[in-house]
């Protein structure tokens, strides 16, 4: 409980640091500015959408990575590595193939959705063949790639530079310049979607048995395996459909905090969501620092920072444990 | 004929001079069409070498420039009505990813090319001794205006490259503003917030047009994409806002229709400049600075 005290109000200062920086230099005195100040639609239009986004995608990620990661009792489970962002990111990249029908509004994020919900569906058909966990890391990772084939091609065979563009948008996320509308969009599924991914908690608690233990413990795992598939499929494709493929998170987020919290997967499924969101803060707080010309893709940063961040600790751990 | 023989004794004296009569018809018929098809095949190659181009704005240029016939292929980008002035008569024109296997096929004389050919076409296409030209997209008029003449005269028709080249010079003269009149900030801002920065064409023809490019300040070295903080904290005078396909706005005009940029509304005014008018150059300069030419109307009008 300390602890998940502890990361929300790293997240808020975090949160409120992120509405102090970005391209345009806003010194603290125009926070007292008059309201028809222009810096002040930066501030409510740009800057606080933005944090809200961060904060939003960041949480759904990392709680996914995380009850990924305890179903597979696989370190290497989340959204990005099992394929359910690289199908929405391919949902999203299809509608610019639909012609005029693609321009519609609310086309392009509906595909990105529908794109991770056949992932998340084909990943539990696949792994319920065998219904061993095996499988479903195996499933997710052809499926990863399957997927990631799917956004090589629609990038080879584009129609116009546009949408090289455009596609390259999707593999490579970002939250510069969005707006409340997708924060709105984003949030009932990534709500919906963690609700049902809390739902599986106890069930999480039991795998760690194994998954004989788990049924003799009487968890029904194809309960599971459902709530599990559709959580993730509606909290991660909501992610990408508003900010294209943000990986590493949901990767990382659970490992950071499994030595304060414990083995017991669920209780790492709240402070992994606080964790994310806090790390998606940070980072998107970086890219806006770095003295580019123009902004660094969020998805890029981190992964170049959260790389050798994330190699440094597991070092760190093999020395504690030799 | 052999039919003919083989019928002629079962058949009436007319019918077999009908038959020879319908024979003769389809032989001179055929050797007409032989004929005729030796002529064009000679004339198209009297008129100038035929052209395969594999760039977009070469495509524009080449279309303006030559003969239909003479036209083997442009690139499949082409095509695209938002990006190209020329897209409804490229879907007329057989396109190419411009493959080695492709060329060979195609068999033209000359290759037109905006960036280096891969090392494996270029070796094929050396062996055939077809000849490869390469024309970067131009970043000045001056520029500009030289690709078009060296086009026109790889081609075969060097007077209709004085001719754009005139005309091009003539919409600038015309569209430059006197000397007493001030000029306007204007931003380029395209979907995704793309705009054009200094030492670029698009860059000339506004200042050209009497604008002052607000792309610099704004913190861009090289074309690209625009802060839309920066933008919203110290805007232009005027953007260029690109035009929504079938008037909906796509995925990537989420940037240039930011609920923010409301705020600007009564201090920013947003003139239409199509995309397509943004990159090529050559014959697109006079519709492009047309169209500068109204958006600086909408700004000295208020």
């Amino acid at each position: 409980m300390r602890l998940t005290l502890m990361l929300i109000a790293i997240t808020l200062v975090l949160a409120a640091a992120s509405l102090l920086v970005g391209k345009a230099q806003i010194p603290l005195t125009a926070w007292v500015a008059a309201a028809d100040d222009p810096r002040w639609v930066v501030i409510l239009e740009l800057r606080v959408p933005r944090a809200a986004l961060a904060i939003l995608i960041g949480a759904a990620l990392g709680m996914s990575g995380a009850a990924l990661q305890g179903y597979t009792r696989n370190p290497l489970a989340d959204p990005a590595v099992l394929g359910v962002s690289s199908m929405a990111a391919l949902g999203a990249v299809l509608t610019f193939y639909l012609g005029a029908l693609g321009n519609l509004p609310g086309v392009v994020p509906a595909g990105a959705m529908a794109g991770a919900l056949i992932g998340a569906g084909i990943l539990l058909a696949l792994a319920g063949i065998a219904s061993s966990v095996v499988t479903f890391v195996l499933a997710g990772v052809v499926l990863n790639i399957v997927a990631g084939a799917g956004v090589s091609l629609a990038l080879s065979l584009a129609p116009d530079p546009w949408a090289v563009a455009e596609i390259v948008n999707w593999l490579m996320g970002a939250l510069t310049d969005r707006s409340a509308a997708d924060f709105w969009m984003a949030l009932p599924f990534v709500v919906i979607g963690m609700g049902l991914i809390v739902g599986t908690g106890r069930a999480l608690d039991a795998l760690t048995l194994g998954e004989v233990g788990a049924q003799s413990l009487g968890v029904d795992l194809n309960r599971t395996r459902w709530l599990l598939v559709s959580g993730v499929g509606l909290a991660a494709g909501a992610s990408v459909a508003v900010t294209g493929v943000v990986g590493f998170v949901g990767l990382v987020t659970p490992h950071l905090l499994r030595p304060l919290v414990g083995a017991r997967p669920s209780a790492l499924l709240l402070p992994s969501a606080i964790g994310g969101a806090a790390i998606v803060l940070l980072g998107d707080i970086i890219v806006r620092l770095l003295p580019a010309a123009a902004e660094v893709k969020l998805g890029v940063a981190m992964a170049a920072f959260g790389g050798p961040f994330f190699l440094a600790l597991l070092f760190a751990m093999r020395r504690r444990m030799a | 004929m052999a039919r003919a023989a083989k019928v002629g004794p079962g058949l009436h004296q007319g019918d077999s001079k009908i038959l020879d009569v319908v024979l003769a018809k389809a032989r001179a018929q055929l050797s007409r069409f032989l004929c005729l098809s030796v002529f064009a095949c000679c004339t198209a190659h009297a008129a100038g070498p035929r052209v395969v181009s594999l760039a977009p704005c070469l495509d524009t240029a080449l279309i303006h420039l030559a003969d239909r016939d003479q036209i083997v292929a442009v690139s499949r980008y082409a095509r695209d009505a938002r990006g190209f002035t020329i897209a409804e008569q490229a879907k007329t024109l057989p396109i190419t990813a411009g493959t080695a296997e492709e060329l060979i096929a195609l068999k033209p004389d000359l290759v037109l090319t905006a960036f280096p050919l891969p090392s494996g076409t270029q070796q094929v296409l050396d062996r055939l001794s077809i000849e490869v030209r390469q024309f970067p997209l131009p970043e000045s008029v001056a520029d500009n205006i030289a690709e078009i003449r060296a086009i026109a005269a790889l081609i075969g028709h060097p007077e209709r490259g004085e001719k754009l080249a005139a005309d091009i010079a003539e919409a600038l003269t015309r569209a430059a503003p006197a000397p007493s009149v001030a000029t306007v900030e204007a931003l380029v801002f395209q979907g995704n917030g793309f705009a054009s920065a200094p030492g670029t064409l698009m860059d000339e023809l506004m200042r050209r047009v009497g604008f002052s490019n607000a792309a610099s300040r704004l913190g861009l070295t090289q074309s690209g994409y625009i802060a839309l903080e920066r933008l919203i904290v110290d805007p232009p005078r005027i953007l260029l806002v690109g035009d929504a396909v079938n008037d909906l706005p796509a995925w990537a005009d989420r940037v240039t229709t930011h609920p923010a940029l409301t705020a600007l509304s009564d201090r920013v005014v947003r003139a239409p400049f199509p995309a397509k008018y943004l990159y090529c150059g050559g014959p697109v300069i006079v519709p492009a600075v047309a169209a500068l030419v109204e958006a600086r109307a909408m700004v000295s009008g208020s």
